[in-house]
């Protein structure tokens, strides 16, 4: 699985978002936790400290209620009669029995007002300090009562002076020396949690008694914490002599200056804060946690139909259009691959519109190049006949006269020429032939013919017979033909030969003009070959569609520069044979019959002759083409 | 012409021959077939008109007649009808300079036993008429 917080290899995975969407809920839940929390532990700190000044604040009480006490039964002690009178034995003895009374008290002094010691009760072990230059300006300057400084360690004392006044007048100054053990009982009276501690400091800054370590600190001058005291209330913060950083509420005596303090460590005060906040942050990971796992068993849930999802649109994309698309358990991506579906049955109805499509135009292609062939055809066609058009014009000036001609004179000439030959012939008949004449009649009669031929040339081209189409085999045909000239042929000893191929189609023909066309080639083909040679008929299939003439002879052959013009009228090799009509009559019926002759030529090789007819001739294609069935 | 001079018909002459009759307006092709069937031992008789050829008619019949289409006042096609009208066994063959197929099918639908084109090949005649008669 992928990293879920890589974005810069891409856009972010779906756990990705399911993740951030988590955190997205979570987060304002945990700020506003975590701020709650503050709030209360701030109130818990301000409900703390309170509680820490007002129990300060009892306890100075306590240390002032009990330095009264003292005060009051040292100045009942030295309202006594027996100073009056200056008599200190008597006093004395009072002095014992108040000394007795007071379990607190290890001693009772006298002095006079320049500080002379008078008297000095002790309990065993104790001694009595001298009065220092303070108390004494104190008691019998002002009048006031004082307390002194703690000295000493666990044993030490606080000397409380009271002015012993007589008529207004100060006479002496009476002395208590207190243990600690008093100021140590006040801080266990007040019961404090285990962890606080709880300090009395003298004016001087001496500790008299602490909660904590009373052993190493009583009697030395206080820590650096409550070396910064103020005078009155305050709660400050600093390091304690154990290096503690702690909180620490004092409350300054204003009379006496002494000082008690409720020192908490630090971590009491905001450890509930710390704590909370912990929690909150425990809670948050584990949340985090929790969710990342979450969003990930989801993703994997939806990523899984996503991933079907896409693997149909990538099937569809690469054009497999049969695949369907599964059924997925979330509506939306349901819905998605329904339509997916409905795209792909598009996109198959699309790639099948755009087959026929293709199909379709790759047929007009096709057909177009079809109709571009023919067009390139009926063009070359047309260029031909254009050229053939231009010859014909050549020779309209005497085909019209010719057309004239032949209309008017030909039959009037075939009748008389019909005679001279018919009585040349009929005289050859009878005549011997070792008659001197004989030969002038054959002459006659040879004349007469050449004329019917001129003459039936003329009548053939100027009024051409109207083609009568059959269906019709060629073979005979050439057989025919064959047969009309072989005389002819033997005569000028020119040998002749047949190929027809067998399997020709019929073709729809006029047969007299066909017979026509091998008849005027043939004979043209002998007259080329005046030295003999060999004459070739042949008939074989062109194409699928037509069939084709061959007329060949192994004569003189016909120049290149002749070759274009042979099928002029009127252009001929020879004056004596024809009119140069026979050549153009068969280019005439070739192409009333739908074909065309082609002829190939080489000086002293011989020439060949091709017609090419089409099966169906122009004049009958519909009716043969186009019959219902 | 080798052929002509071998044709045994020639050698009848004594014999009265098939009557012939021939009829055309050209006086030199009447007696070009004169001379030629004569020779061949035929008894010809030829008429310069469709009219003059009816009038012959009247007289004796022929077995064969040679008409040509061609003709002033009455043509050939009605001098045909004419003579099969008149005489249905006599054979008639038609010639003409212009054979048209018009021309043909009239003359068969007539009557004629044969059509020949002009100017006429003496052996393809001798040929039709040693066929008919």
């Amino acid at each position: 699985m992928a990293p879920a917080f890589v974005s810069a290899l891409g856009p972010p995975t779906l756990r990705t978002h399911l993740v951030k969407l988590i955190f997205i809920g979570l987060a304002p839940l945990i700020i506003f936790s975590a701020i709650l929390i503050v709030l209360f532990a701030r109130q818990e700190q301000v409900t703390l400290t309170l509680g820490l000044q007002e129990t300060t604040r009892a306890l100075s009480a306590a240390v002032e209620k009990e330095f009264q006490a003292n005060i009051t039964v040292l100045e009942a002690l030295a309202s006594l009669e027996a100073l009056d009178a200056g008599t200190v034995q008597e006093f004395s003895r009072s002095a014992w029995r108040v000394l007795n009374g007071q379990p607190n008290w290890a001693g009772v002094a006298l002095f006079d007002t320049t500080g002379r010691p008078l008297l000095a009760n002790t309990k065993p072990g104790v001694s009595l300090a001298a009065l220092d230059r303070g108390t004494l300006d104190q008691v019998v300057q002002h009048k006031r009562p004082s307390v002194g400084g703690f000295s000493g360690g666990l044993d030490g004392r606080v000397q409380i002076s009271v002015p012993v006044v007589r008529e207004n007048k100060v006479i002496h100054v009476l002395t208590a020396a207190l243990g600690r053990d008093v100021f140590a009982a006040i801080l266990m009276r007040q019961k404090l949690p285990a962890d606080w501690i709880g300090t009395i400091i003298d004016d001087r800054r001496v500790v008299v008694a602490r909660t904590l370590a009373p052993e190493v600190s009583v009697g030395q001058p206080a820590g650096p914490l409550l070396q910064q005291v103020p005078g009155g209330e305050k709660i400050f913060t600093g390091k304690t002599r154990e290096g503690i950083f702690s909180y620490a509420a004092v409350s300054t005596l204003p009379y006496f200056g002494w000082s008690v303090a409720l020192i908490v460590p630090a971590t009491q005060v905001s450890g509930l804060l710390w704590r909370s906040l912990a929690s909150i942050i425990g809670a948050a990971v584990l949340c985090c946690l929790a969710g990342f796992w979450l969003a990930s068993r989801f993703a994997r849930g939806l990523a899984d139909p996503i991933r079907k999802l896409s693997e149909s649109a990538k099937a569809l994309g690469e054009g497999r259009l049969n695949e369907t698309p599964p059924a997925l358990a979330i509506v939306e991506l349901n819905d998605v691959s329904h339509n997916l579906q409905r795209a792909a049955e598009l996109l198959r109805e699309q790639s099948r519109l755009r087959d026929r499509i293709e199909a379709e135009l790759r047929d007009r292609d096709e057909f177009l190049e079809r109709q571009a062939q023919l067009l390139r055809n009926n063009e070359e066609v047309l260029r031909r006949q254009a050229g053939e058009l231009e010859q014909q014009l050549l020779a309209s000036g005497r085909l019209v006269a010719v057309g004239e001609l032949t209309a008017s004179m030909a039959h009037e000439f075939n009748n008389p020429l019909g005679i001279i030959l018919g009585f040349a012939q009929g005289l050859l008949a009878e005549m011997d032939p070792a008659d001197a004449n004989f030969h002038h009649v054959q002459i006659i009669a040879e004349e007469a013919r050449r004329c019917e031929k001129l003459v039936q040339e003329l009548l053939e081209f100027g009024r051409p017979r109207k083609a009568e189409f059959t269906e019709l085999d060629v073979k005979p045909i050439v057989e025919k033909t064959l047969d009309l000239i072989s005389n002819r042929a033997a005569k000028s000893r020119v040998g002749t030969s047949v190929s027809v191929a067998d399997d020709l189609p019929r073709v729809r023909a006029d047969m007299q003009q066909i017979q026509q066309m091998l008849l005027n080639l043939s004979l043209n083909a002998i007259d080329a070959m005046p030295q003999g040679g060999q004459l070739t008929l042949g008939a074989a299939k062109n194409g699928s569609s037509g069939i084709m003439l061959i007329v060949a002879d192994t004569g003189a052959g016909i120049g290149s520069e002749m070759l274009p013009r042979i099928f002029q009228p009127f252009y001929t090799a020879n004056k004596r044979r024809g009119l140069g009509l026979g050549l153009p009559i068969c280019n005439r019926i070739a192409k009333a019959h739908g074909g065309s002759i082609s002829v190939e030529s080489q000086p002293n090789r011989g020439t060949t002759f091709r017609i090419h007819l089409p099966i169906n001739a122009d004049g009958d294609v519909s009716a043969t083409a186009e019959q219902p069935e | 012409m080798k052929s002509l001079a071998a044709d045994p018909s020639r050698q009848t002459s004594e014999v009265p021959g098939k009557a012939v009759l021939v009829v055309d307006d050209e006086q030199n092709f009447l007696s070009l077939l004169h001379w030629f069937l004569s020779n061949r031992g035929y008894a010809v008789e030829t008429a310069a008109s469709a009219e003059q050829a009816l009038e012959l008619l009247e007289a004796r019949t022929f077995e064969l007649a040679l008409i040509d289409i061609r003709m002033g006042p009455m043509d050939g096609l009605t001098l045909l009808a004419e003579l099969k009208r008149r005489m249905p066994m006599m054979r008639v063959v038609v010639m003409t300079a212009y054979p048209t197929g018009g021309a043909i099918r009239q003359s068969h639908e007539k009557g004629a036993s044969a059509f020949l084109t002009k100017p006429v090949d003496l052996q393809e005649l001798m040929k039709t008429i040693q066929s008919l008669v």
